[in-house]
């Protein structure tokens, strides 16, 4: 068990995505578009305030399997949604303003998407969520809709980022007990990337954390075992699953939608089976005596990344003795 | 030794009600007014309360003011009814029962305070609102003269019965009842031995209607008094009544003769539960005591009833009646399992099985229930017995046997709860198992403790929720050991006194008491609550373990620092092979 934990440790180290603010690139590349939108957005286009948003806001990133590194900015513009009738209008605004150079800038249903290409390929992206203010409120307006939308698909809808980055940054008090919640979220999502890539969406695991996952700690040793917090969360994910065999996860703020809603039945079906892999193989591995076999069902489960050791450095568990002095009495 | 700085007489002119005081010869006062602890000094004072002025004795006693003084109507022949004043005149200024806390530094504000409250008293029954009396009828009708106690086993309800009663005719008491009962009273319990040789006579239950005022003084109690009473009676009870009473005297009907009739009387109080008061009566005469209508004939004798009917005596002993169909097995009465079958019986618990194979021995003498009277006597039994000589309401069943041979058989299946104290981790393991294995799973408390005072430790186990005893153990390549325990494992920590064989874990009864009182209170938690499972354990100060050379677990210390419940809940392992099934 102990070792398993030195594993999951290590797993976490390489897969983990440093801070936003760590990573100077990232954050030069950042604030070169903002300026960038500053100089080049229409002067009769409102202005704009900006805020980390996404998994970077939330201490939750993973390094990307592509290598396509994104980046979620939220943009607040000083207007409100009665500003502009059609929310793609503020959208395109930003697009027209920042479209040029190696940038591809696309208009997606909930962004705009700005590529930077490198060798042909995507080296990485940023989202700009377009929000509007509302008055007196704390909860924006979020603009959806692409440029050749219907009109139904246009709109702006009742958003709460903000609110969303405090409910999982201030879910628990405890440092390590947030702490082993983070390293689940990332296990979960590298999980996702290897067995069923692209949905469940990273916030909707995220969001499913925040419902359901409990720490977990061992109070004789004194120590935090991922895998049984791991366990104990997808016996409660599955344990959620409703007679239509689906999972529903509930945004935890405005507005409170389905984050799954945009999943196909065969995928839920297909998640679900993975699911119940996933908890047999953990169950496995927690119970597994021979740390080289435990290692394994993991790595099937997370990808190359997770750690084999070394023969050499294998924890060769010896042969438990049949018996030992009792030590108490009654 | 209290010295005396103060006058008392002075004291009491002081007070501005005390309109004078005069001291009084002890010998002049009716035995009745005598206080019970040495008195220095009796005064006669007269106190003023509103218009009216009162005539009080109130002593002074030796060791005042850590004594407070008595009070009493000099002539209570001559007062109506006063609530909490008795047939004596005895004034009740004030309630002990929760006790007194005395400042003997300031006599002065001390019997200030005791005149001040018994004017108070006094003055609560000038509107005639009599519901204090009502409520305290016993306590009045114990002072009235003569005054008999009589042990009453019996249940009182609401209709009339014929109950029986014994009585000690060789005595000086002769036919006055010593015990009532209806149901014979187990001859087990120890205070039967005291009724054996006595002999049995009938004995009615009448259950007045609505609340009755005791005699007054100035009459004291007399055959008009008792016979009256038949008036609050409703008439539906009244018949039931007659008849009880014609068909147990019809065959002595018509023949004078001494006759001893013995009546035990209920009355509802104010705050509804029942007043009990008897009347033992003696006569000669041709006719029971309700048909006879002259009153020379007869002479009374009161009766003041001790309870000691199931349901009093657990409340008035803080147990619970909740409790008394549960069956609860104990196995292992060793030194924490027989503390076990003892709180659980004074807890309420109305049947007890215990189950070990083991003989009582002088090694276990200091840190057991059992005492010298049991040694080489199985303990089970020895423990039955000694639970059903203790108490009068309890069942107690002892199999001499193992934990596996006891679980062969099918008794235990039925059983509310068991409690494991043996102390035999491999047993424990495998019943942990086996009882999970069951449709219908009995919850189960196991319990152990460790050397040197450092701990003890309980877990329940209902079986249904998550958690179970399989969730503190684990094995490392020296065997298997608790995870919870507070000293690390495979350390020597028995102590040997004779050689070879003589190996004991070095704990004392207090550890014992302990743990067995984390047990019963986690059984009763599931029994009354349905507490789900839960890990619960005492700790102690690590000093003797260090002077033994003991290792502490990095359990231990976080436990000792932190957690001031003493109570877990997240003790369980997540993947367990017994209780996962319960995540």
């Amino acid at each position: 068990m102990s070792k398993l934990q030195t594993h999951f440790d290590q797993f976490h180290d390489t897969i983990k995505l440093g801070n936003f603010d760590e990573n100077q690139n990232l954050r030069d590349k950042r604030d070169l578009l903002l300026e960038d939108l500053k100089k080049k957005i229409p002067e009769n286009a409102p202005s704009f305030t900006h805020f980390n948003q996404g998994s970077y806001a939330m201490h939750t990133g993973v390094q990307p399997k592509d290598g396509n590194y994104d980046i979620d900015v939220g943009l607040i513009f000083k207007c409100t949604r009665e500003d502009y009738d059609d929310p793609v209008k503020l959208k395109q605004m930003v697009k027209d303003a920042l479209n040029y150079g190696n940038r591809t800038v696309k208009i997606m249903q909930p962004c705009v998407t700005v590529e930077y290409i490198k060798n042909g390929n995507v080296d990485y992206h940023v989202d700009l969520a377009i929000y509007a203010e509302r008055t007196n409120e704390s909860i924006l307006d979020l603009a959806r809709g692409k440029e050749n939308s219907d009109a139904q698909y246009r709109e702006w809808e009742i958003s709460d980022p903000k609110g969303l980055i405090d409910c999982i940054q201030n879910k628990y008090d405890s440092k390590e007990d947030k702490a082993q919640m983070r390293r689940c979220i990332r296990y979960l999502k590298r999980w996702r990337d290897h067995k069923l890539p692209g949905k469940p969406f990273s916030i909707a695991l995220t969001c499913a954390i925040y419902h359901w996952f409990q720490p977990s700690y061992d109070i004789f040793f004194n120590q935090y075992y991922d895998i049984d917090a791991l366990i104990l969360f997808v016996k409660e994910m599955k344990r959620n699953f409703n007679y239509n065999e689906w999972l529903t996860i509930r945004l935890p703020v405005e507005p409170y939608s389905d984050l799954n809603s945009r999943m196909t039945k065969k995928q839920m079906q297909r998640f679900k089976e993975k699911l119940e892999d996933f908890e047999e193989a953990l169950c496995n591995a927690e119970k597994e005596d021979d740390e080289d076999k435990a290692c394994k069902y993991l790595k099937k489960q997370f990808g190359n990344e997770f750690p084999i050791p070394e023969k050499k450095d294998l924890y060769k568990k010896a042969e438990t003795s049949g018996f030992a002095p009792a030590g108490a009495s009654a | 030794m209290i010295i005396k700085t103060f006058d008392y007489k002075n004291l009491l002119l002081k007070h501005s009600k005390v309109l004078s005081a005069e001291e009084i010869d002890p010998k002049e006062l009716p035995e009745r007014m005598r206080h019970k602890s040495k008195i220095s000094r009796y005064f006669l004072i007269y106190f003023q309360i509103d218009k009216a002025t009162y005539e009080l004795v109130i002593s002074e006693p030796d060791d005042f003011p850590k004594t407070l003084p008595c009070i009493h109507l000099a002539h209570p022949e001559m007062h109506d009814f006063h609530n909490h004043v008795n047939f004596v005149g005895n004034i009740c200024y004030l309630d002990e029962g929760a006790g007194v806390f005395i400042d003997v530094k300031k006599p002065e504000a001390v019997l200030h305070k005791v005149l001040s409250m018994t004017g108070d008293t006094i003055e609560s029954s000038f509107d005639r609102n009599l519901t204090s009396l009502y409520e305290e009828f016993e306590g009045y009708w114990n002072s009235l003269p003569d005054i008999v106690e009589v042990g009453c086993f019996y249940t009182p309800g609401s209709t009339p019965e014929s109950i029986k009663a014994f009585c000690d005719p060789k005595s000086k008491k002769k036919f006055v009842p010593l015990i009532l009962y209806k149901n014979a009273i187990p001859k087990e319990y120890g205070y039967y031995k005291r009724l054996q040789r006595l002999q049995s006579m009938n004995a009615w239950y009448i259950p007045l209607s609505k609340s009755v005022l005791p005699p007054l003084p100035d009459s004291g109690l007399n055959v008009f008094y008792v016979r009256k009473l038949l008036n609050y009676i409703n008439t539906d009870l009244k018949r039931k009544l007659l008849s009880i009473l014609t068909k147990q005297k019809k065959k002595r009907k018509g023949k004078k003769e001494y006759r001893n009739e013995i009546y035990l009387f209920s009355h509802p109080r104010p705050s509804g539960k029942l007043a009990l008061f008897g009347v033992f009566a003696s006569g000669y005469s041709n006719k029971d005591f309700f048909s006879d209508s002259y009153e020379q004939s007869w002479k009374l004798l009161p009766l003041s009833i001790q309870r000691h009917y199931r349901s009093y005596m657990l409340e008035r002993g803080g147990s619970s009646l909740n409790m008394k169909d549960i069956t609860v097995a104990v196995i292992g009465c060793g030194a924490v399992g027989s503390r076990i079958s003892e709180f659980l019986a004074l807890s309420g618990v109305g049947h007890i099985m215990i189950i070990d194979y083991d003989i009582l021995k002088e090694d276990n003498i200091y840190r057991h229930v059992l005492g010298g009277e049991s040694i080489d006597i199985n303990k089970a039994k020895a423990m039955a017995d000694y639970l059903k000589r203790r108490f009068p309401y309890i069942d107690v069943y002892n199999e001499p046997a193992n934990r596996e041979s006891w679980m062969k058989g099918k008794k235990w299946k039925d059983i509310q709860l068991i409690i494991d104290a043996t102390a035999d981790f491999t047993g424990m393991r495998e019943m942990n198992k086996t009882i999970f294995a069951l449709n219908n799973p009995v919850p189960t408390v196991y319990c152990w403790l460790e050397a040197c005072s450092i701990g003890g430790h309980a877990i329940l186990v209902d079986g249904k929720s998550k958690g179970c005893f399989e969730c503190l153990l684990d094995s490392k390549e020296n065997g298997p050991y608790r995870r919870c325990d507070f000293l690390k494992p495979y350390q020597k920590i028995t102590k040997d006194l004779t050689g070879c064989g003589g190996a004991f874990t070095p704990f004392s009864s207090l550890d014992a008491i302990k743990t067995a009182t984390l047990a019963v209170e986690l059984a009763i938690e599931n029994i009354m609550n349905k507490q789900k499972s839960i890990y619960k354990y005492w700790i102690g100060e690590s000093r003797h373990s260090e002077n033994a050379g003991l290792v502490l677990s990095d359990w231990y210390k976080k436990a000792y620092d932190g957690n001031t419940d003493n109570v877990e809940t997240n003790y369980y392992k997540i993947n367990c092979p017994i209780c996962s099934c319960n995540l």
